[in-house]
């Protein structure tokens, strides 16, 4: 049997980048985060970096606890509820979960990575701050299509 | 192992934020396992001229 969970009042203020608010019970949950942070002195971000596969943190197997051992449980419920009077949640981000009510099994795993690129005192220094300008690429025009 | 629980009654619960695949649980789970990689070495600051990251 599964206890029941009661919550008098709840307000969650963001829950955004794949996370999830639950009310209610589930069977397994997964959640998984791949972060790339990059802070750059002067701002030059072309909008098409980010090859996750290009660093082997993305790509590394990640240990985890064992969950395979056998041992007898025995759960008595004296009192069936898991009460809260009052939650008050700022933000739900990158892939995380807030679940009201129970589950069997939680799987999460986080990868980040942070990049700070700073410009030095060298004179690469003397480099614009702000943004090229990208070049335009030009557009083939559309053939007419035919009628039907 | 014999298990009893008893009465669970919080009063107010405040959290700032929940991220990078955590989980706020208010109820029982069975297992748990959890794993996280973060990389900021040293190595990671780059001082000198612009080079983009290799594109998507």
């Amino acid at each position: 049997m599964r206890r029941t969970t009661v919550v008098g009042w709840i307000k969650v203020n963001s829950v955004e980048l794949s996370s999830i608010m639950i009310a209610g019970d589930a069977g397994s949950l997964f959640p998984a985060a791949n972060v790339f942070a990059v802070q750059r002195e002067g701002a030059n971000f072309l909008g098409n970096e980010g090859n996750l596969s290009a660093f082997p943190i993305f790509r590394s197997y990640v240990p985890m606890p064992d969950v395979t051992e056998q041992l007898e449980l025995s759960i008595h419920h004296e009192n069936d509820t898991v009460q809260v009077g009052v939650m008050n949640i700022l933000g739900v981000s990158a892939s995380s979960i807030l679940q009201l009510g129970s589950n069997h099994h939680i799987h999460a795993i986080s990868r980040v990575k942070h990049i700070r690129q700073l410009r030095g005192t060298g004179a690469e220094a003397a480099e614009p701050v702000i943004s090229p300008v990208v070049p335009a690429v030009a557009v083939p025009p559309v053939p007419p299509v035919a009628p039907v | 192992m014999e298990v009893v629980n008893k009465e669970i009654k919080v009063g107010e619960i405040r959290v700032i934020g929940v991220a990078s695949s955590s989980v706020l649980l208010v109820g029982d789970t069975e297992t748990i396992q959890l794993g996280s990689v973060f990389d900021t070495p040293p190595e990671s600051v780059i001082v000198g001229p612009f080079v983009p990251f290799s594109p998507e």
